[in-house]
C-alpha cells in the first residue's frame, strides 16, 4: 500500500512549509495560519452544478465519507462521488475524511468526483483506491470549489497485474488547492493515464501532484496536462516517475503545457524522471508560453472579433484532455463545466 | 589492427587511474582544522589588504552559522571539516624568474598529465609554441604564469587571484563576491573564508582577447581541500575563452574541492567558459575520490551579453555543480552544454539555473548523461522568468542514457515563469544503449567497447561541438575511457 505523508488539519506541526521539497511550491504553513474549528455539521445542502445521468449519487458533506462502501456495492459500477463542503461565517471551519475504495479482480468501476463548496473552509480528504488484477477503473474528477476555499485532496491508487487506470483531474482552483494522487504501477500490462487541465483565474491557487512508482516490468503510464492561467492565478504542476530497478519493459511518457495569459500570473513546474532500470523508454515535456499569435492572427482574419477568437483557442488548448475520456456521459458533463469556465477567457 | 591496438593500449592504461601518481616536492602546511586564526594565516601569508581580511572573516563567521546542505541526489561520507589542511604552499626556493627555477618534479607532473595545451613546451620556454596562457595551479598557489607580457600588450590582465589582490586591489574589490555573494550557500561561504588562490582575469573593453586562456587545477597533497577562486570580467564589448581542465592523483581518502567561480559580462561581452573535470573518481567500490562542489555564477550585467558555460564532467566522486547564468542585461543569452559520464560508483547532480531577469533574454540548455556501472547521474536545471522578462526565451534538452542494469538517471527541472511573454520549452528522454546500434557497429568489426565508445560519442556529439578543439579531442578520448568496463 502506497503511504500518504501524515497530514493532520487539526495539528500545525504537521503542515508542510516550502522547506518540505514536495510542498516548495505550495507553501501550506503559510496559507492557513491558524488551525481551523472542528466543524460537526454535516447537513450541507447545495445543489450541485453537475450533472451526471445513470450514476448513483453518493454525497461526502464536510468530509463525511460513512456509507461509501454500501454506496458502491449498490452502484452497479458506475458511482458519483459527490463532495459539499460548506463554511461558516467567523473563524474557518475544517473538514476532514478519508475512505477506502476496493475494485475486485476483473471488475470495472466507473467514478465521476465533484468537489463543490460554498463560503470559506479548509478541506482535507484522503481517498485509497485499491483495485484487483484485470480490473478497469475510471476516475473523473472536477475541482469547483469557493475561491476563498483551502481544498488538499489526496490520494493513492493500487494496481495489480492488467489493470486499466484512466484519470482525469479538472480543476478551476480556490484560494489554496492541491490534488496529489500517488499510483504504484503494478506493470505486468497494466496501463495508466493520468491527466489533467486547470483553467484558473483571480487569485486562484491549483497545485497537481502526480507520483508514480513502477516497481514492476512492462508498465505503461501517459500523462497529458494541460492548464491556463490567468490574473494573478498560480498553478502548480509537479509530476514523478519513478522507475525502480528491474523494472524493465516501462514505457512512460509525461507532458505538461500551459499558456500565462497575462503578466501576474505565476507557473511552477517540476516534471521529473528518477530512473533505475535501463530497458525503459521514458520522456518528459513541459512548454509554458503564451497564446499563439498567429493562431490569433488566424481567426480573426476570418472575421472573429478578439474575445471571441481567444475564447475558441484557450478552449480548444485544454480540450484535448475532456475529449479523451473514455465515458461519454462523463465527457459531456466536463465539456460543460469546460465550456463555462472558458467563457472568462475571452477577454483577459 | 591499429583500432586492436589502441583498444589494448587503452585498458593497459586503465590497469591504473592513469593521472594517480603523486608528485614529491616540499609542501608547507597550515595546521590542521579551521578556525578564525587560519583564516588570518592565509590572508597574511598572501599579503592580502586589510579589506579582504575582514570579508574572509565575515564569509567565515557566515559559515559557522550555516549547515551543510543535503537536497542533492547524492549520498557521501560527511566531510570533518577540522581535519582538512586549509593551506599548502610548493616551497618556492627563489623567485621563479626563469622556468630552471621551477621545482623539476613539478615539471614531471605536468609531463605525466600529457597536458594537450603543449603546456610542456610552453613551460619550457620552447620557441614557436603555441600561444595559451596557462596559470598553473599546483594544489593552491599558483606557481606560474606565462604570456602575461603579451595579455599585457593588448590591456588583458590575466594573473592569480593573489597577485591580483596585490596589483589590482580596486578591480577585485568592486567584482570578488558580487556575482556570489559570500552568504550565498555553504561551500561559497567556506571558500570564500579560506580561498587559497585562483586566476583572475579582466578583459578590458573592446578588446578580444588575442589567445584562449587555460588553467589547470589539481589537488596533490594529502587531506588538503582546495578552494580556488576565480573572477572573469569581460568589459563592454570584450570577448575572452577560457578553458579549464582538471586533473588529480589517486588518493584512498576523499578529498574535497569547493571552487567559486564568478564571470562578469558587461554590455555587449562575451565569455566562453570551458571546463573538462577528470578528477580521481574513487575505485569501483566507492572508496575514495575527489568530492566536487563548485559553484559557478555568470552575471550578464549589460544589455546583449552572452556567456557560454560548456563542461564534460568525467570524474569525482561526488560532483554537485550548476553553473548558472543570471540574465540580467537586456538581450542578453545564456548557454549550457554539458556532459556529465559516471561509470563505478560515481555520483553526479549537476545542471544549470538560467534566471531571465532582463527584456528578450534567451537561454539553451543541452544536457547529454551517461551512466554506467552503479553509478547515479542526476541532472537538476532551473529556468525562471522574471515578470519583467518579456520575450525570454528557453529550450532545454536533457537525454540520459543507461548503460547496465544498476545505473541510474534522474532529471529534475524547476521551471518558473511570471510573464506571459515568455517561451519556455523542455523536453527530456532516457533510454538504453540501443542494441540494434551496438549489433550494427559490431557487424562491421568494432569491438563491444569501440561500438559503446563510438556511439556514445554520438549521444554526446551536440556538447562536444560546442568545445574548444584541443579540448575537444582531449573530451572525446575521455568520455570514451570512462565508460570502458561497463559492458559486458
Amino acid at each position: 500500500m502506497t503511504q500518504l505523508m501524515p497530514l493532520d488539519l487539526f495539528d500545525q506541526s504537521s503542515y508542510p512549509n516550502r522547506r518540505v521539497e514536495e510542498w516548495k511550491y505550495s507553501d501550506l504553513s503559510r496559507a492557513l495560519r491558524e488551525i481551523p474549528q472542528k466543524d460537526k455539521v454535516i447537513n450541507v445542502d447545495l445543489v450541485s452544478r453537475f450533472a451526471a445521468q445513470g450514476f448513483a449519487v453518493f454525497t461526502v458533506r464536510n468530509g463525511n465519507y460513512d456509507g461509501l462502501n454500501e454506496a458502491l456495492a449498490a452502484s452497479n459500477g458506475r458511482l458519483w462521488i459527490r463532495h459539499l463542503d460548506e463554511g461558516v461565517t467567523g473563524p474557518v471551519v475544517g473538514h476532514q475524511g478519508r475512505a477506502v475504495l476496493q475494485v475486485a479482480d476483473d471488475q470495472s468501476l466507473t467514478v465521476f468526483e465533484t468537489y463543490e463548496g460554498q463560503g470559506a473552509y479548509a478541506a482535507h480528504t484522503e481517498l485509497g483506491i485499491s483495485l484487483g488484477q484485470n480490473s478497469g477503473f475510471i476516475r473523473i474528477v472536477v475541482l469547483d470549489e469557493p475561491l476563498n476555499a483551502l481544498s488538499i485532496r489526496r490520494s493513492t491508487i493500487d494496481t495489480k497485474p492488467g489493470a486499466k487506470v484512466h484519470q482525469a483531474v479538472f480543476s478551476a482552483g480556490a484560494q489554496f488547492s492541491r490534488f496529489e494522487t500517488h499510483l504504484n504501477h503494478a506493470g505486468h500490462g497494466a496501463e495508466v493515464t493520468l491527466d489533467g487541465a486547470y483553467l484558473l483565474k483571480g487569485k486562484a491557487h491549483f497545485d497537481l501532484t502526480t507520483r508514480v512508482t513502477h516497481g514492476e516490468v512492462d508498465g505503461v503510464t501517459s500523462q497529458t496536462i494541460r492548464g491556463l492561467v490567468k490574473d494573478q492565478a498560480t498553478a502548480v504542476f509537479q509530476g514523478r516517475i519513478l522507475v525502480e530497478r528491474g523494472a524493465d519493459g516501462t514505457d512512460a511518457r509525461m507532458r505538461h503545457q500551459a499558456l500565462i495569459l497575462n503578466d501576474g500570473a505565476h507557473i511552477r513546474a517540476k516534471p521529473e524522471l528518477e530512473i533505475y532500470a535501463d530497458d525503459v523508454q521514458c520522456a518528459h515535456g513541459n512548454t509554458i508560453g503564451a497564446l499563439d499569435e498567429e493562431a490569433m492572427f488566424f481567426c480573426q482574419a476570418r472575421g472573429m472579433d478578439e474575445a471571441t477568437a481567444r475564447g475558441l483557442l484557450t478552449h480548444a488548448f485544454v480540450m484535448p484532455v475532456a475529449d479523451a475520456i473514455p465515458d461519454e456521459v462523463l465527457k459531456a458533463a466536463v465539456l460543460d463545466f469546460l465550456e463555462h469556465e472558458a467563457e472568462d477567457y475571452h477577454a483577459v | 589492427m591499429a583500432a586492436v591496438k589502441e583498444t589494448i593500449d587503452t585498458v593497459a592504461k586503465l590497469e591504473t587511474y592513469e593521472h594517480g601518481f603523486v608528485t614529491d616536492i616540499e609542501m608547507e602546511f597550515a595546521p590542521k582544522g579551521l578556525n578564525a586564526d587560519i583564516v588570518r594565516f592565509i590572508s597574511a601569508k598572501k599579503n592580502e589588504p586589510a579589506w579582504m581580511l575582514e570579508m574572509r572573516l565575515a564569509a567565515f563567521e557566515r559559515w559557522l552559522t550555516m549547515e551543510e546542505p543535503d537536497w542533492a541526489k547524492v549520498n557521501y561520507t560527511r566531510v570533518n571539516y577540522q581535519d582538512l589542511y586549509y593551506y599548502a604552499a610548493p616551497r618556492k626556493k627563489a623567485g621563479p624568474k626563469s622556468l630552471d627555477e621551477i621545482d623539476p618534479e613539478i615539471l614531471k607532473t605536468y609531463e605525466k598529465l600529457g597536458i594537450p595545451l603543449k603546456e610542456q613546451m610552453v613551460l619550457a620556454g620552447v620557441e614557436g609554441a603555441p600561444k595559451y596562457a596557462v596559470d598553473a595551479v599546483f594544489d593552491s598557489v599558483s606557481v606560474i604564469t606565462t604570456f602575461k607580457d603579451e595579455l599585457k600588450k593588448s590591456g588583458v590582465i590575466f594573473c592569480s587571484i593573489s597577485e591580483a589582490l596585490r596589483e589590482h586591489p580596486d578591480l577585485v574589490r568592486q567584482y570578488l563576491g558580487s556575482v556570489v555573494p559570500v552568504s550565498d550557500n555553504y561551500f561559497a561561504a567556506l571558500n570564500a573564508a579560506v580561498f587559497s588562490d585562483g586566476s583572475f582575469v579582466y578583459v578590458p573593453p573592446g578588446v578580444r582577447c588575442p589567445m584562449e586562456l587555460s588553467t589547470y587545477f589539481r589537488i596533490n597533497a594529502e587531506n588538503t581541500g582546495q578552494f580556488e577562486r576565480t573572477l572573469i570580467i569581460a568589459d563592454k564589448g570584450a570577448y575572452v575563452s577560457y578553458l579549464e581542465g582538471c586533473t588529480a592523483p589517486q588518493r584512498d581518502e576523499n578529498q574535497l574541492h569547493a571552487a567559486v567561480v564568478e564571470l562578469v559580462a558587461l554590455e555587449d561581452a562575451n565569455i566562453k567558459y570551458s571546463t573538462v573535470q577528470n578528477w580521481y573518481p574513487g575505485d569501483a567500490e566507492g572508496k575514495g575520490g575527489i568530492y566536487n562542489f563548485v559553484t559557478k555564477r555568470a552575471d550578464c550585467r549589460g544589455a546583449r551579453s552572452k556567456v557560454s558555460w560548456t563542461q564534460v564532467e568525467t570524474g569525482s566522486a561526488v560532483t554537485w555543480k550548476y553553473p548558472s547564468c543570471i540574465l540580467r542585461g537586456d538581450d542578453s543569452v545564456g548557454e549550457f552544454y554539458s556532459i556529465a559520464v559516471t561509470n563505478g560508483a560515481q555520483q553526479a547532480d549537476t545542471g544549470t539555473k538560467m534566471i531571465h531577469l532582463g527584456k528578450n533574454t534567451r537561454s539553451r540548455i543541452i544536457s547529454k548523461g551517461v551512466s554506467a556501472g552503479r553509478s547515479s547521474n542526476t541532472y537538476r536545471g532551473l529556468v525562471s522568468a522574471h515578470a519583467k522578462a518579456t520575450g525570454a526565451r528557453n529550450f532545454t534538452q536533457c537525454d540520459s542514457l543507461l548503460i547496465g542494469k544498476t545505473c541510474a538517471a534522474h532529471t529534475v527541472p524547476y521551471v518558473e515563469a511570471d510573464t506571459a511573454k515568455a517561451q519556455f520549452e523542455h523536453e527530456a528522454t532516457t533510454t538504453r544503449l540501443s542494441e540494434d546500434q551496438l549489433f550494427y557497429a559490431m557487424q562491421r568489426g568494432l569491438s563491444q567497447e569501440e561500438a559503446v565508445a563510438l556511439l556514445v560519442n554520438g549521444f554526446v556529439r551536440d556538447v562536444l561541438q560546442e568545445l574548444p578543439m584541443e579540448f575537444a579531442v582531449e573530451a572525446q578520448k575521455l568520455v570514451a575511457i570512462s565508460l570502458e568496463g561497463s559492458v559486458g
